[in-house]
């Protein structure tokens, strides 16, 4: 059905030196085609401060989920995360709410502004995971979510008169938070990442991982790690996009050894040693967030936020929305609206 | 189990401020160092009649001499040439594409000059549009071959655009950016060239050029691109040749009467194309041919596959119903035409089948013929078989009778002879 016109009007006029749109292969490799060397200063790398200029203005998206049974300290951390009152908690909803009957999904947005930089940080909050009696199929109004996201995303960009920015409410980054338990992965743990890991980045975490000595912790990050791998639980970053050899052993050291970050939030600052520090105050001492010995609340910070965020940005969008797509343009993604067959050859593109 | 979903809560979105610092103010460079590893592409289209100076152009403007040999003016048509080029500095990696309109303005019939660079152009969206649409896209990885910028020389004749120009650039002015610059301008004079620029710049608004504005949105940019604006089209001069001036070698073009420095701004506005060009909008132009000239082709591409996005009681389309329709309508087509030849085939058969049934009726009547005319044939020749019998038969008879007579006649004589002989006998007893 989608005979372009490429194909008929492929005449003499048309240049046959006109290169095909190469492909490029994941991993760059050494620049091909004809090298030519510069005599001169052009101004090319100028294109960098360009980009950086525009991206600053147009502003940046990010979306970050939490999952995690009520009590463990998910709207904490991630104030903490953000440095501001970024919860659902902390919008004007009662702290002694009830806990729903159901899960729900409650996404609030903000926007926070630093170093000229502006974001529009949405955090979705999922209260009722995990918390009732019979917590069967749980996970489905979060993959549902999720996919609805996806869909909103999807009818933007296929619209015939686009928009130019088309908003993404897309959930970049789940965060899921991990009872201390100290022995293992519970079954919905297990349940939830193993169907989440397909379609959103996970990024297990250790709540509150003050209840747990320094031992404990080591032990109980083994066994998780290895409980994941048995399982087959891809979570962020996962090894199968690394692109580089570099991006590879980075990201290898960051899984095997510090993953899943064992966290501790405060909002409460107090005074260590002169400074003013976030932490938490026990009669047995003050446990200070940012303080790498304490917890490693602060690799989590600086993976999430510094060094990785436009990453899962990037795999949300290259990866996990394309194969959205590509599943709902094959007719069985199973979601609404309606899906119907369609063919997967040429002819039919779309 | 039912699921209440809550609405984001886009409507109020809260201003906070930042108890301490977080960090991601570093997400720009997280972008940019991304994209650095990937590569930037450019792509730049040039339009202009032979000879007028576009190869030495590029070579000046990117410093490097990009090999190429000079066209002739005998192109039956016009041609585009594209060439791929890999330029790195510091640790950004260009893929440069430079593509040449060959034989532009040679023709003696210039009415379809403008449709292959039209369909040039067209066709990089096309791609683009294609990847996009696939199932199974890999739109990150895609090497983007649409035309960024489109640099359009004009001749140097001191009075106004020739028809040509105008019309080639009036059909390029919502699918590229255009950029007109004014060519070999070492052969005007200054006051001369003062009066060219004011009479084109009149002559495109008047015939409503869109040419490309330098975005002036935004503080920084704004300000050297309100200036630079002022001075378009830019008049160049281009040259890849060293000349000695003063205790430096500079680029520029010798001539008895005086040497033309090329990156001197009081002898051309080369660098000022340049820095327009590449230093500072150089992002800008890839983003307005994707933001806008590619969202234009691709809705009209749409449109007029049949798309829509909301149905006469504007309730949004869903772009898979109307394709199914599509569908249906193509399936249905393809139904009907199915039938159509089958029908034709039967009309074929049965003609086929009526000729047949003539020729044998033919040939059987032949055969009968034939029949006949055996059968008359033997009879005469039964006939004539009886006739020859009876001959036959009278023959023998009136043969038998000859023998009988000549037997009795033999008997006879023998008797006689007999009877002689006994009287001869007697006698002589």
């Amino acid at each position: 059905m989608f005979k372009g016109p490429v194909e008929s009007k492929n005449e003499a006029t048309m240049s046959e030196l006109v290169p095909e749109p190469r492909q490029k292969p994941v991993v760059p490799m050494k620049p091909m085609g004809i090298n030519t060397s510069l005599l001169g200063y052009i101004g090319i790398d100028t294109i960098i401060e360009q980009m950086r200029k525009k991206t600053m203005k147009t502003g940046f998206d990010f979306n970050i989920m939490v999952v995690g049974q009520s009590g463990l300290g998910k709207s904490t951390l991630v104030n903490t995360l953000f440095k501001s009152q970024v919860s659902r908690k902390s919008s004007g909803w009662n702290r002694e709410e009830k806990i729903p009957k159901t899960v729900e999904i409650k996404a609030i947005g903000h926007v926070i502004e630093e170093g000229g930089v502006k974001m529009k940080l949405t955090v979705i909050d999922t209260p009722g995971f995990g918390d009732q009696i019979n917590n069967e199929n749980c996970w489905e109004p979060i993959e549902k979510y999720i996919n609805e996201q996806y869909e909103k995303f999807l009818k933007e960009e296929v619209n015939i008169a686009r928009k130019k920015r088309i908003p993404d409410t897309r959930v970049h980054c789940c965060l899921y938070f991990i009872s201390p338990t100290g022995h293992s992965l519970r079954p919905l743990d297990l349940e939830f990442m193993k169907h989440l890991s397909k379609v959103v980045n996970i990024i297990p975490v250790i709540a509150k991982a003050d209840t747990m000595t320094l031992e404990e912790k080591t032990e109980f990050k083994q066994r998780v790690r290895k409980e994941l791998e048995v399982n087959g639980i891809e979570f962020y970053p996962q090894k199968e996009f690394d692109e580089d050899l570099e991006d590879k052993t980075e990201n290898d050291k960051i899984r095997q050894e510090s993953m899943p970050f064992a966290v501790v939030g405060s909002d409460k600052e107090y005074q260590v040693n002169g400074k003013r520090v976030l932490g938490r105050k026990t009669p047995w001492g003050i446990i200070e967030v940012e303080n790498l010995n304490h917890c490693e609340f602060a690799l989590l910070r600086d993976f999430v936020i510094r060094t990785h965020l436009q990453d899962l940005k990037e795999v949300t969008h290259n990866i996990h929305y394309e194969t959205y797509r590509a599943k709902r343009l094959n007719g069985n993604g199973g979601l609404p609206p309606m899906t119907v067959e369609t063919e997967e050859n040429h002819e039919s593109n779309l | 189990m039912a699921v209440a979903v809550g609405r984001p809560a886009n409507d109020d979105l809260r201003n906070l401020s930042l108890s301490g610092h977080v960090g991601f103010d570093s997400l720009p460079d997280q972008l940019v160092n991304k994209s650095t590893s990937q590569g930037f592409c450019f792509n730049i289209l040039c339009v202009g009649e032979t000879g007028i100076g576009k190869s030495t152009l590029m070579d000046t403007l990117f410093n490097t001499k990009f090999e190429s040999e000079p066209a002739t003016h005998n192109e039956p048509g016009v041609r585009l040439k594209a060439r791929s080029y890999e330029l790195q500095e510091s640790n950004v990696r260009l893929k440069l594409t430079i593509v040449d309109t060959v034989g532009f303005g040679d023709q003696i019939n210039k009415d379809d000059s403008y449709k292959p660079i039209v369909e040039y152009i067209d066709a990089q969206f096309e791609a683009y549009l294609q990847e996009e649409l696939k199932i199974k896209r890999s739109l990150f990885n895609y090497h983007d071959t649409r035309i960024h910028a489109c640099l359009y020389f004009i001749a140097p004749t001191g009075h106004s655009l020739k028809s040509l120009d105008l019309v080639t650039m009036k059909k390029l002015d919502s699918k590229v950016n255009i950029i007109p610059i004014i060519a070999k301008a070492d052969t005007i004079a200054k006051n001369e060239l003062h009066k060219f620029k004011s009479k084109i710049m009149s002559e495109l608004v008047s015939n409503g050029v869109q040419i490309y504005q330098f975005p002036t949105d935004e503080e920084t940019v704004a300000e050297i691109n309100a200036t630079m604006s002022v001075h378009l089209p830019f008049a160049v001069v281009g040259s890849t040749e060293e000349v000695k001036i003063g205790n430096k070698m500079a680029k520029a073009r010798q001539y008895p009467w005086g040497v033309v420095q090329v990156e001197n701004e009081n002898h051309c506005d080369f660098v000022k194309l340049r820095e327009m060009l590449i230093r500072v909008n150089m992002e800008d132009l890839r983003e307005q041919t994707h933001t806008r000239h590619y969202e234009l082709y691709r809705r009209c591409k749409l449109e007029e596959m049949g798309f829509k996005d909301t149905d006469p009681d504007s309730k949004p389309f869903s772009l898979q119903e109307t394709y199914e329709a599509k569908r249906n309508e193509f399936l249905g087509e393809l139904q009907k035409k199915e039938d159509e030849m089958r029908q034709m085939f039967v009309m074929r058969v049965k003609e086929k089948e009526a000729e047949l049934k003539e020729a044998e009726k033919d040939l059987h009547e032949k055969f009968d013929h034939l029949k006949r005319t055996h059968q008359e044939e033997k009879k005469k020749v039964e006939d004539k078989k009886k006739e020859l019998e009876e001959e036959l038969n009278n023959f023998q008879k009136k043969k038998a009778a000859a023998q009988l007579l000549q037997s009795q006649a033999q008997q006879a004589g023998s008797q006689q002879t007999k009877k002689d002989k006994d009287k001869i006998n007697a006698s002589f007893t």
